[in-house]
């Protein structure tokens, strides 16, 4: 590590040539040099226009939802997909992607709008519907007709694609 | 009973009713106090609607059932009119259309001669039925043994694996036990013999399967087995064959016009009636003396577009004043499964794993090496250093792999992703291959043609498999 790094920054466990490159990146995103990602500038990217979640994504980085990513939230979005993250950590990302309103809870609704985004018009909505109601219907404990965090790990914690949701920086 | 709920009320086909959210409770179910009979027109609005029972009330319904059965022969009677069915495989939506078009069960006697599991993804719900119509209607609704119900069978197809998913083991088990006690054959309005296989060679006279001990596995040769696995001669083959081995099923007999002929005569029947073998019309006259000849074997086959992939049609022939007819049907809509039936968390996380990867990843290392400003990115890290001291930092603890295994790691997570998504190949019961489920069914251009085609690809799943 070099000796530039503040010494608050060394929590962080990036080196200083990874927090350097992580932030060359966050540059070049950001064309307007407003200091913040804007949603616009991700979707500049060719290479992510055929991507369905990339608005998900976004939302799920933007903590504090004023609509635009900062050097520290895409940082810290990093982090808990890093190597040596939690699975709890990664759970949850995958969570929030499902999660669109961020009220702690999959509705019946937001988990047919997520899948739409995936599927397309693949399947019809009446098939997306019958498949999500026996989703919740299979998933939902607690009997509230939605899904929370806990019941959504009982339902994928033996998934091993969660140890395959991982950035390497 | 009451439908899923929707609090937050933002489910998108509101026009379309959900499942119910609980299972059928017991009181409805059984709602004759101190009587074990059910209400099978509840349960079958009920699981029509994908709703579930409770599995004390669903053991309660097959040992009832098993009880009943034990006392009956191992050949019945029946008296004319009567609806015979042949094979459901699973197909319960099928099911409850071939009741509703053949005859109120309330008014109308019914035998069907075996195959209700495996291959279709609904053969629990038609136990349930099926099991709850017994329990009605003792005498005039008849259930024969298929090959299909035994342990050997049910654990090499699907029907072992959707009981242990919908219930469990000990479900299973007394299922199994109860397929030991259906019967195995049926005189009909007197002439005509109903199995659900075929004739065997060690059968001279019908009276005899009754000294059979029926209450077991099917064994691998002999007249029981025969009677479940026997196939008729191909119609060209007829005259010439009388009992040659039967390589298709790699067991049993396939039997011929003579001592068919000799049997029918002996015992003063006019045909065999028997399920076994897939038809494209849903039946087939075996008229083995000639066009318009009464047939010698009629087979009849109730499970139609069989496997999603057979786009044959499926019947039932109906027995009425010494006149035999057909009643021919297609297939009717069902509720939309993923392969293996899975969940949709299950099946979206590794597409959503791979959508979010390959963003970040993207971000992160293939933006280009230009350099940046030295100046701007001590700045920057000077800012995230105040953010960090003011706390807003979650506690990190990343450390860096190396990035090629992560690459290779990727790809397979893809190629796996796209495989479940495209689906290539699979039948509901992961047996025989098909078209891209997400892309639909192309249209048939030659019914015939695409009917042989299956056959011969799903030829393999027509043998008895090797018991353990």
């Amino acid at each position: 590590m070099g000796n530039s790094v503040p010494t608050e920054l060394k929590s962080l466990n990036f080196s200083e040539d990874e927090l350097k490159k992580l932030y060359k990146n966050f540059s070049k995103i950001d064309k307007d040099k407003s200091g913040t990602l804007e949603p616009e500038e991700f979707f500049d990217i060719p290479e992510l226009a055929q991507n369905p979640l990339v608005k998900r994504v976004i939302a799920v980085l933007d903590k504090n939802t004023d609509g635009k990513i900062s050097f520290l939230e895409f940082v810290q979005g990093l982090s808990s997909l890093s190597a040596s993250a939690s699975s709890e950590e990664k759970l949850r990302f995958a969570f929030q992607i499902y999660d669109v309103n961020n009220d702690g809870f999959i509705s019946n609704g937001e988990l047919f709008s997520v899948l739409k985004m995936m599927v397309g018009n693949n399947l019809n909505d009446t098939q997306l519907q019958q498949l999500v109601d026996r989703t919740i219907i299979k998933a939902d404990e607690d009997m509230d007709g939605k899904i929370s965090f806990e019941e959504f790990c009982k339902m994928v914690q033996d998934l091993d694609v969660i140890e395959r949701l991982v950035i390497s920086t | 009973m009451e439908p899923l709920l929707d609090p937050c009320d933002d489910r998108a086909c509101k026009d379309f009713e959900p499942p119910p959210a609980l299972p059928l409770s017991t009181e409805l179910l059984f709602p004759t106090s101190g009587s074990k009979v059910p209400d099978w027109r509840l349960v079958n609005q009920h699981v029509t609607k994908e709703g579930r029972i409770n599995k004390e009330d669903f053991v309660t319904i097959i040992t009832e059932v098993t009880d009943l059965m034990k006392n009956e022969p191992n050949l019945l009677e029946m008296e004319e009119p009567v609806v015979i069915v042949g094979d459901i495989h699973g197909q319960y939506y099928d099911l409850c259309h071939l009741i509703e078009k053949a005859g109120d069960p309330e008014t109308t006697n019914y035998l069907f001669m075996g195959d209700y599991v495996d291959r279709g993804i609904f053969s629990v719900e038609c136990i349930i039925l099926l099991y709850c119509l017994k329990l009605n209607y003792p005498e005039t609704f008849v259930l024969l043994r298929g090959n299909h119900e035994c342990r050997n069978m049910t654990d090499h197809f699907t029907f072992r694996e959707e009981t242990i998913r919908k219930f469990d083991q000990e479900v299973y088990d007394l299922i199994m036990e109860s397929f030991d006690a259906l019967p195995l054959s049926c005189l009909a309005g007197k002439k005509y013999f109903a199995m659900h296989g075929g004739i065997s060679p060690e059968l001279k006279k019908i009276e005899q399967i009754n000294k059979l001990d029926r209450f077991k596995e099917p064994p691998l040769d002999g007249l029981m087995c025969d009677l479940l696995w026997a196939d008729p001669a191909d119609d060209d083959n007829a005259t010439k064959t009388e009992y040659i081995d039967n390589e298709e099923r790699e067991c049993s007999f396939v039997f011929g016009k003579k001592p068919c002929k000799k049997l029918l005569d002996k015992n003063n029947l006019m045909t065999i009636v028997r399920a076994h073998q897939v038809q494209i019309e849903g039946y087939k006259m075996h008229r083995w003396d000639g066009a318009s000849t009464f047939p010698y074997v009629i087979t009849i086959f109730s499970a139609p577009n069989y496997c999603d992939y057979y786009s044959n049609k499926a019947s039932v022939l109906i027995l009425e004043s010494g006149n035999v007819s057909i009643k021919q049907y297609d297939q009717s809509d069902h509720p939309y499964y993923l392969p293996d039936q899975v969940d949709i968390f299950t099946w979206s996380m590794p597409f959503l794993a791979e959508k979010v990867i390959s963003m970040l990843s993207y971000i992160v290392n293939k933006l280009g090496e230009e350099d940046v400003d030295d100046a701007d990115s001590k700045a920057a890290l000077a800012n995230l250093a105040k953010d960090v001291k003011k706390g807003r930092a979650n506690k990190l603890k990343s450390k860096v792999k190396v990035f090629a295994r992560m690459q290779k790691m990727f790809t397979t997570l893809k190629d796996e992703s796209e495989l479940i998504l495209k689906l290539k190949g699979m039948a509901p019961d992961g047996k025989i291959p098909r078209g891209l489920l997400l892309e639909g069914r192309p249209a048939i251009k030659d019914a015939l043609k695409e009917f042989n085609r299956a056959k011969e690809v799903d030829k393999i799943n027509e043998r008895r498999p090797k018991g353990k």
